[in-house]
């Protein structure tokens, strides 16, 4: 009877938040196309046919051809499956490392505490954008390093976000409670104290996606990330930049809508779960 | 009172980090799965002898520690090393191209400050009418278009379609010198030389660099600003005030204004990382003569020092800013002055 309530109550916070249906309403489209996509785009997105290269948007070819005459369309549908595999990686990365050590640093204080968040803030002294290009330019150029590499710059801004919330939760009675009855250090970390600091975090992973799609595509575009002829989204604009200057504006301003409407996606969602969850939470 | 003993405190925890960051970077550089002696010598030249010499040469043939020491006390002596591809020294390298990227940064921190602030402040203050909808899009579309596509269809509206702004080739027009070398800033430059051909030529070419670089950055310091302004006017003392029947704009300009303004300082530091970050994306776009351009080439020809000077500058740069912001912090808020 509870949980239905709850369940309920859940509900009605989601039907109020105009940001988190919007957001929902985009992801799913981007999920839409991701999924079910190639099933109803039949052109195969690495067909080269210089004959037709350039082509502006037609009805054959919705988003018009590139530069080897391959469908756009094509390719951006194809590409969404490379662009939302890097924005997971990156925020698995960031989120399963950056809890871990940030909430160790927090539970543990002390030595661990002060060794782990000087590492943090020695990566923090790095603009997150250009750790990740170093790091991407160690790892090799292909797609999923990128993301890897977005991922590792992520671990520092996780850190600081859990361990602040677990100083404050370990300090709660029912921690102090688990003790007296004499939990395990580790139970207790790992049973009582994450488990309550961790909704910031989530609320946090869905700004952290949206960053990671940008960064990885930015990363692609400077040459790092994807490599030809990956369909990817900050590829193919990377591909089309040269012919901006001689009209062919289509081949690069399809693969950033979707950038932007799936960034814009996990932003929304974001602001929604951030009103909901607490409204005096703020995600910097 | 100032608190000299903490500034000193502060300053000196700079060298840690300055320190942790060459460090990371040395490392980061020789994981690159490439051969920088390789990228040198012309593929019909590589015998075994003329690698080993150049590889000796470059000093490569040392052993790792000693390589690292030696870049480390070099650091210290103000000597960056030499720019293997370029064939310049790092710090000439550098000076040469930080003005370029120092005039496109300050200029779109400004206008990220002028425009973000406000318009921050109008969202937070006016909740749920008009105008907070209206900085909420721009927020959303500012955090959501990635800027090295923005960039670009900047590029084709603004050059291509509509030919306001010239064309995306570097910091002035091609036929028109630059202005006699004081800053390197050319906007100041002309400006103290009262050059004003060159003056108008250069801040053309700066608007649509710096809308593409501002754009996101703007948005994050309006979304910020919104929710300090929308927290300081729910709080205790705005009711006070409000209570004892003070106007709304004394309530927003005496009280909120005051508390809310302050955390932005410290935001000021984080968005001047993110414009660093996000300018060398730009740079590469607008074919801009910065450092965020040689950094992208560094990593593309293995210049170990090249890469490692950018990232001291830059990391340097950064933890002063954010030194700045947080001592400026501390000086305006009575709160923390002990």
């Amino acid at each position: 009877m509870l949980t239905n309530k709850r369940w309920k109550y859940s509900l009605f916070l989601i039907k109020n938040s105009k940001a988190l249906i919007m957001g929902l309403a985009l992801l799913i489209f981007v999920l839409c196309v991701t999924f079910f996509g190639p099933l109803l785009v039949t052109a195969n997105p690495n067909l080269v046919n210089l004959q037709e290269k350039l082509l502006p948007p037609s009805s054959g070819h919705p988003f018009g051809t590139d530069m080897l005459g391959r469908d756009i369309l094509s390719r951006i549908v194809y590409g969404a499956r490379n662009t939302m595999l890097a924005a997971a990686i990156s925020v698995v990365i960031g989120l399963f490392f950056g809890v871990f050590l940030g909430g160790i640093a927090g539970y543990a204080g002390k030595k661990v505490d002060m060794g782990l968040m000087r590492s943090a803030d020695i990566l923090l002294a790095f603009p997150t954008l250009l750790l990740a290009m170093a790091l991407c330019a160690a790892l090799g150029p292909s797609l999923e390093k990128a993301a890897l590499a977005v991922g590792i710059s992520f671990i520092p801004s996780y850190m600081r976000l859990i361990r602040s919330k677990v100083l404050s939760v370990k300090e709660m009675e029912y921690v102090e409670a688990a003790r007296a009855i004499g939990a395990s250090s580790w139970r207790i970390f790992s049973h009582h104290v994450l488990p309550n600091s961790i909704s910031p975090v989530f609320v946090a992973s869905m700004v952290y996606a949206g960053f990671g799609i940008l960064w990885t595509t930015s990363l692609s575009f400077i040459g790092l990330g994807a490599q030809p002829p990956t369909p990817e989204w900050g590829l193919m604009i990377l591909q089309g930049r040269d012919y901006v200057l001689s009209g062919q504006w289509w081949v690069v301003a399809f693969p950033g809508i979707f950038i932007a409407i799936a960034v814009a996606a996990f932003n929304l969602i974001g602001d929604g779960l951030r009103d909901i969850l607490s409204p005096k939470l703020r995600i910097t | 009172m100032i608190p000299y003993k903490y500034i000193l405190f502060r300053i000196i925890a700079i060298f840690p980090v300055v320190v942790g960051a060459v460090t990371l970077m040395f490392i980061i550089m020789r994981l690159i799965p490439a051969d920088p002696v390789l990228m040198l010598i012309d593929p019909a030249h590589r015998t075994p002898e003329v690698i080993a010499s150049m590889r000796k040469a470059m000093g490569l043939d040392q052993p790792l520690y000693v390589q690292y020491f030696s870049y480390l006390f070099n650091v210290f002596r103000g000597d960056l090393g030499y720019s293997w591809h370029s064939g310049h020294t790092v710090t000439e390298e550098l000076i040469m191209r930080f003005p370029a990227t120092l005039e496109l940064v300050t200029i779109s921190l400004i206008v990220c400050v002028l425009v973000g602030i406000p318009l921050g402040i109008l969202a937070g203050w006016r909740r749920g009418k008009m105008a907070d909808h209206f900085a909420s899009g721009i927020t959303l579309a500012g955090l959501s278009l990635p800027p090295f596509w923005w960039g670009i269809i900047l590029i084709i509206l603004f050059y291509f379609f509509i030919p306001l702004c010239p064309a995306p080739l570097g910091r002035i027009s091609i036929g028109v010198n630059p202005p006699t070398h004081i800053t390197g800033l050319y906007l100041l430059d002309s400006l103290l030389t009262g050059n004003t051909v060159v003056f108008v030529d250069s801040f053309r070419h700066l608007i649509l660099p710096v809308a593409a670089l501002a754009f996101f950055n703007l948005a994050l310091l309006t979304k910020l600003q919104r929710s300090e302004i929308a927290e300081a006017l729910e709080s205790d003392y705005i009711k006070t005030a409000r209570a004892k029947g003070a106007s709304e704009t004394t309530v927003l300009f005496k009280h909120a204004l005051k508390n809310a303004l302050l955390p932005t300082i410290t935001e000021i530091g984080l968005i001047f990382g993110g414009l660093i970050g996000g300018e060398v994306v730009v740079e590469q776009v607008f074919s801009w003569p910065g450092m965020g351009r040689y950094a992208v080439d560094c990593i593309q020809f293995v210049d170990y020092a090249g890469l490692q000077g950018f990232i001291i500058v830059v990391v340097l740069t950064f933890t002063v800013v954010n030194l700045i912001t947080d001592l400026l912090y501390a000086f305006i808020d009575p709160r923390i002055k002990q």
